[in-house]
């Protein structure tokens, strides 16, 4: 089995790691080629992929190490161009791994399509004559592609939701289990071919027929524990850490603003591996916000808790991608990248990627944290030496502010500073 | 299912003959592929007597339970078999649904998709998986209800997906071929005269007065579909178009195509596919044309002339 910790790995050169890859996951030395060649992506491929092409753009990969996962161990590629990213993922990842590692969890492959029907005399009719015919709504879409019944998948129920007023419509919703296909084209077919069927048993106009990105059927979960003594570190206690760690999750829970920059972390180790695999990231990207919202209000993906002297967390969010099919056989880099990552199943993926989107949350929080702590820190110690050396309660303030800013925080520096105010006053 | 009713889900993919048909009886060899479209059956738990419906096919649909086999014939016969191969009694407790674009009758593989998609639903009912030799079996079973003495191709087809190389006989042998790439098709249609077993009589007739000249053809045919396996091993379409042209020129000559044929064949020219061709027995019925770039006009100009039409990917 693989083991994802690879001492030392961040200080060896290029070449280096690349005997690394070679000797522990066994990589060839062509598909080591195809890693140092950022253009390995041939532009005649890349013209038949988007219209105009006239090139082809590289950016760089990354090993995000040290990951255990149900027990199992990976070594994540991802595909980024912020520096930190892969580093505070493996930082964070070392300490999950010291506590137990991650368990995970995904949902079935299920994606939403929607049919909308408008005109719809009578709703509930519309709904009863859909509901009545469901076994022949999935006989009909299944028709569509017997190679997803064959693979264990398929479509294999249906919902049934209504708008009123101002923009008063119908939409029937197919599940399709994807199995480890995103299943974009394929549900999108299934929902072209209903919606004949759809009309006439409506008596509707059938318009949009395309699946959702909220694709909440398909979730995936990751938790994971650490002891507070494992967080402590740059002269913070562990307790400190966690409380910080805390406190930065409440501020996203309850505040959009936050949510936002906070879910973007998460994002960023997501979509690495996300494009490192050859998934769609915006898919994956609109299906986390989206789900962010769904109370009502936007708020964090993750959770963080403490719980003893252990600090919690959790993430959820949906996780459309896929193993097979699609762009994940195009590009030459993924399959090298896949051949690193080693999941054999779309859910396994889907997992991977939700603790990744963990421990990258986990990663800023607990700099931002700390950070944060230092400059509280900071300015409860300017105070002290203002008041050491005898400032006067109004000046307080302002004098430790400036000897913060002058990175000299002591009762001489304070007692200057002072006395330079009370000269201008 | 919102609701936590036993459902079960099949589907399987029609046929299409892309080269040899007709010369596969004189025992050269043909290339069949599965449609990227078929039949799904979808299998609720009812506590009602077993009952098997398909709304589209026979007018107002058919329905049929396996007791009925006097009044309904093959399909309750079918339906009965199928039941059985699952160990499913006639106690039943569940309906069959069973729908699709498929149609009947035009040399598609209807008969093989509707049989392995109802062994599928009624498998996966019963939290069974079918393996593909006793899948093969009872599909067998049910062709040989609709078809006599069927060639075995449709339901080999529907049952493993695949692209078949095919040589006819006492023991016929298929072997699967790997596209390069999805083939683009349009399938149009129009009703048939007269059934395969009439197309493949009239064509002896006239090969035992003319033996050599259609022996003659018969090779031809035979080497077309030889070309015809390597351009989609190496996704030639440009090649398969032309072997489609070349295929179809060679059934014109044995007579099996009809007016309507190559009227199709010419509509889908003048659309800008890469090549047409009769599949199947001919005599009306249907005809494939490939079309990598817009099918949609092919589709739509077929509709215009009075034809039914479809767009697939073979893959």
């Amino acid at each position: 089995m693989t083991d994802s910790r690879i001492p030392g790995f961040y200080r060896l050169p290029i070449d280096r790691r690349h005997a690394e890859l070679k000797n522990r996951l066994g990589l060839t030395d062509d598909e080591l080629r195809i890693l140092s060649d950022g253009s390995s992506l041939e532009p005649a491929r890349a013209d038949k992929m988007v219209e105009n092409c006239v090139g082809v753009f590289a950016l760089p990969v990354g090993l995000g190490l040290n990951f255990q996962i149900n027990d199992r161990d990976y070594i994540v590629p991802m595909v980024v161009e912020e520096p930190s990213v892969v580093a505070a993922v493996s930082n964070m990842a070392k300490l999950v791994r010291q506590n137990g590692g991650f368990s995970a969890d995904a949902d079935p492959g299920i994606m939403i399509a929607q049919v909308q029907v408008v005109n719809v005399a009578d709703h509930n009719q519309a709904a009863a004559a859909l509901t009545g015919a469901e076994a022949q709504i999935l006989a009909l879409a299944n028709s569509k592609n017997p190679n997803m019944i064959a693979r264990g998948g398929g479509a294999h129920g249906i919902e049934i939701r209504h708008f009123d007023e101002p923009y008063r419509m119908l939409v029937l919703h197919l599940l399709v289990d994807c199995v480890d296909a995103m299943g974009a084209n394929a549900v999108n077919s299934m929902a072209e071919g209903i919606a004949p069927l759809v009309e006439e048993l409506t008596g509707g106009r059938v318009y949009l027929r395309i699946l959702s990105n909220l694709a909440d059927r398909r979730c995936a979960r990751a938790r994971c524990r650490v002891h507070e003594n494992a967080l402590a570190g740059k002269g913070f206690s562990g307790a400190e850490v966690v409380e910080g760690i805390v406190q930065a999750y409440k501020f996203a829970a309850i505040d959009p603003y936050r949510a936002a920059t906070h879910n973007k972390g998460v994002m960023n180790g997501v979509d690495a591996v996300a494009v490192a695999t050859g998934n769609d990231w915006r898919s994956v990207e609109a299906g986390a916000h989206a789900f962010a919202a769904r109370g009502g209000r936007y708020t964090s993906l993750t959770k963080w808790w403490r719980d003893g002297d252990y600090l919690r967390g959790e993430i959820e969010l949906p996780m459309a991608i896929g193993t097979v099919g699609g762009s994940t056989r195009v590009h030459p880099t993924v399959g090298v990248l896949r051949k690193i990552l080693a999941v054999e199943s779309a859910r396994e993926l889907a997992m991977v990627m939700a603790a990744v989107g963990l421990a990258q949350n986990m990663g800023a929080l607990k700099a931002l944290a700390t950070e944060g702590i230092q400059r509280g820190h900071m300015s409860l110690h300017a105070r002290q030496a203002a008041l050491a050396a005898g400032v006067s309660e109004k000046l307080i303030d302002q004098v430790a502010a400036r000897i913060i800013a002058s990175g000299e925080i002591k009762p001489a520096a304070a007692a200057a500073i002072a006395a330079e105010l009370e000269d201008e006053s | 299912m919102e609701t936590q009713r036993r459902v079960g889900r099949g589907a399987a993919p029609g046929k299409v003959i892309l080269f040899g048909e007709h010369a596969v009886v004189y025992g050269q060899p043909a290339i069949a592929a599965a449609l990227g479209h078929g039949l799904g059956a979808t299998v609720i738990e009812t506590g009602n007597r077993p009952l098997l419906q398909i709304p589209r096919w026979t007018g107002g649909g058919l329905s049929v339970s396996p007791d009925a086999q006097e009044t309904a014939g093959g399909m309750a016969r079918a339906f009965a078999i199928a039941m059985e191969a699952v160990d499913l009694s006639s106690a039943g407790g569940f309906s069959v649904t069973i729908d699709g674009e498929l149609p009947l009758g035009v040399g598609l593989g209807s008969s093989a998709a509707f049989a392995v998609s109802l062994l599928r639903g009624l498998a996966d009912f019963q939290r069974q998986k079918l393996a593909e030799p006793d899948l093969l079996f009872h599909a067998q079973e049910i062709e040989k209800l609709f078809h006599g003495n069927p060639s075995g191709l449709d339901h080999t087809v529907a049952a493993t997906g695949h692209c078949l190389h095919f040589l006819a006989g006492k023991k016929p042998t298929f072997e699967t071929i790997h596209l390069k790439t999805t083939i683009p098709l349009v399938v149009a249609w129009t009703p048939r005269r007269g059934t395969t077993a009439d197309a493949v009589y009239s064509l002896r007739e006239r090969w035992a007065a003319s033996r050599s000249h259609y022996d003659s053809l018969f090779s031809q045919m035979g080497n077309i579909s030889l070309a015809g396996r390597a351009a989609l091993e190496v996704g030639d379409l440009t090649q398969l178009g032309q072997l489609f042209q070349d295929n179809h020129r060679c059934l014109q000559a044995c007579g099996v195509s009809d007016p309507s044929n190559d009227q199709m064949v010419d509509i889908a020219i003048a659309q800008g596919a890469l090549g047409a061709k009769l599949t199947g027995a001919g005599q009306g019925g249907a005809v494939i044309a490939l079309c990598p770039h817009e099918p949609h006009r092919v589709v739509q100009a077929m509709a215009e002339a009075g034809f039914s039409a479809l767009f697939t990917q073979v893959n």
